[in-house]
């Protein structure tokens, strides 16, 4: 195993396309338009990085019915994925997305997760310990689920960096500014898709974009990374501020999955050797390719490699 | 047949114990992983015992119970869960099965199913070269494998 993919919060998605749906009539759904797969951001990331045939365990908390659907769905993705789960009483979260092709409408029914006592908590710290010293690198991913604090990135990094291990964070600004004071990773992605704060701070211009990658490497972070009106990024490491930007267009509606498809790429040029901006730059070209089509899968190696030069990354600072 | 390995069949699950969790744990997390047993393992992943529902039922028994041939003979049915509330606390490495029988990724499936039908192992622990644990194979999971190769040998 190469990677522990820690995913807190991991979901099972569930998606119907449903055409002409309407509410208060039954609608019958046909198989192959009914699609089941585990998701959550660390898990996302763990399903990528198989594909590149990169092995990982994926750790986090599930629980109930929904949560053995979750390890059965992703069991099914092969034996580069193994799964060290602890288990808890409420239910796992289900996201189900119900898609009109004929309207054009998306209806979504998130539920709202479970709740994680201190003992569950204690259980999983003590188990990631022992995770930990199996892997070179540690990704954490995605929501913090109730009951636990928001600083939990920050004390498994803590627990990481005690036997020397390379940390990725990709998480809301509410985690990494609580988590900050506890430790830093190596890598801090920003998930910006529900906020433009960044360290509390509402950000506007690109000055401030720049300032704000600064400060993060002032305070020890080796790679930043602050996503900048959704297709550009901010990339800060200890040589400067740096400022991606696509060569090519991009289509919106195909952007599902490239911030996954992102780190999974920065952590596969990790494992080739690469460092701070080369990896981010391989990273930002795998996001990239991966908008270039409709689907999930993430796109191949030879790819990614010819992306490299559908991108441009300017020194701003 | 003979070619197949437990890698083939094999589950990458990472579900263990610790020596030191309580029973209680242990029940807990059987119920609620709807596992027959657990691998426990130190603090380096590697495979020192294992815990079964069979290991907690046999703990919370008179020791001579194993010579009597029903529990018709019991003195009092409330004995078992008494025995059970008393050792609900104690440290599962007390009642797990040491030392623990695993096997390897490149073990045959033939093995596996000798041990299971000889020892009535219903999970047994993967581990590689350093003992560390890797995964699970379960006798269902060999039952499926060999179901499946019979009925292509007999071309249904």
């Amino acid at each position: 195993m190469k990677v522990l993919a820690v995913c807190l919060n991991p979901a099972l998605d569930r998606e119907f396309v449903i055409d002409h749906f309407t509410l208060n009539k039954l609608s019958v759904v046909r198989n192959e338009n009914n699609h089941m797969s585990p998701g959550g951001k660390g898990v996302n990331v763990a399903v990528i990085l198989a594909k590149y045939g990169i092995s990982s365990v994926v750790s986090g908390f599930v629980g109930g019915y929904v949560g053995h659907m979750l390890i059965s769905e992703l069991r099914k993705i092969g034996p580069l994925i193994s799964t060290s789960f602890v288990n808890i009483r409420d239910d796992t979260r289900e996201n189900i997305a119900i898609e009109d092709t004929v309207n054009h409408t998306l209806t979504e029914i998130n539920s709202e997760g479970p709740f994680i006592n201190q003992d569950s908590i204690d259980i999983f710290l003590r188990r990631f310990e022992v995770l930990v010293q199996k892997v070179q690198i540690v990704v954490i991913s995605g929501s913090v689920p109730k009951g636990v604090d928001y600083s939990i990135y920050g004390e498994l990094t803590k627990i990481a960096k005690r036997y020397s291990k390379t940390v990725f964070w990709e998480a809301r600004d509410e985690v990494i500014n609580a988590s900050m004071k506890v430790a830093l990773p190596d890598v801090i992605k920003y998930d910006m898709r529900q906020s433009e704060n960044i360290l509390g701070k509402s950000l506007s211009n690109e000055e401030e974009y720049i300032s704000a990658a600064r400060d993060f490497i002032k305070n020890g972070a080796k790679l930043v990374i602050l996503s900048y009106k959704t297709i550009y990024n901010f990339v800060g490491t200890a040589d400067g501020v740096w400022k991606f930007s696509p060569k090519v267009e991009i289509d919106h509606s195909r952007l599902l999955g490239s911030g996954d498809t992102f780190v999974a790429g920065m952590i596969l040029a990790q494992l080739d050797g690469k460092c701070c901006l080369d990896m981010a730059r391989y990273g930002y070209a795998a996001a990239v390719a991966k908008t270039a089509y409709m689907g999930k899968e993430p796109p191949s190696r030879i790819q990614i490699g010819e992306y490299t030069n559908n991108i441009l990354s300017e020194r701003v600072d | 047949m003979e070619g197949l390995r437990v890698s083939d069949i094999m589950t990458h699950d990472l579900t263990f114990v610790f020596e030191n969790d309580t029973v209680e744990q242990v029940v807990d997390l059987l119920d609620m992983t709807r596992l027959s047993g657990v691998p426990v393992v130190d603090d380096e992943l590697k495979v020192v015992g294992f815990i079964s529902e069979d290991d907690i039922i046999r703990a919370c028994l008179p020791s001579y119970f194993s010579l009597l041939q029903t529990a018709a003979f019991l003195p009092d049915t409330n004995l078992f869960i008494a025995n059970l509330k008393k050792i609900s606390h104690d440290p599962i490495a007390r009642y797990a099965t040491k030392p623990v029988f695993t096997v390897k990724p490149s073990d045959t499936l033939l093995f596996v199913a000798d041990m299971i039908m000889r020892k009535g192992y219903k999970l047994i622990p993967v581990v590689d070269d350093d003992n560390t644990l890797i995964g699970i194979v379960g006798r269902l999971s060999v039952l499926r494998e060999f179901t499946k190769r019979e009925m292509a040998v007999n071309g249904k």
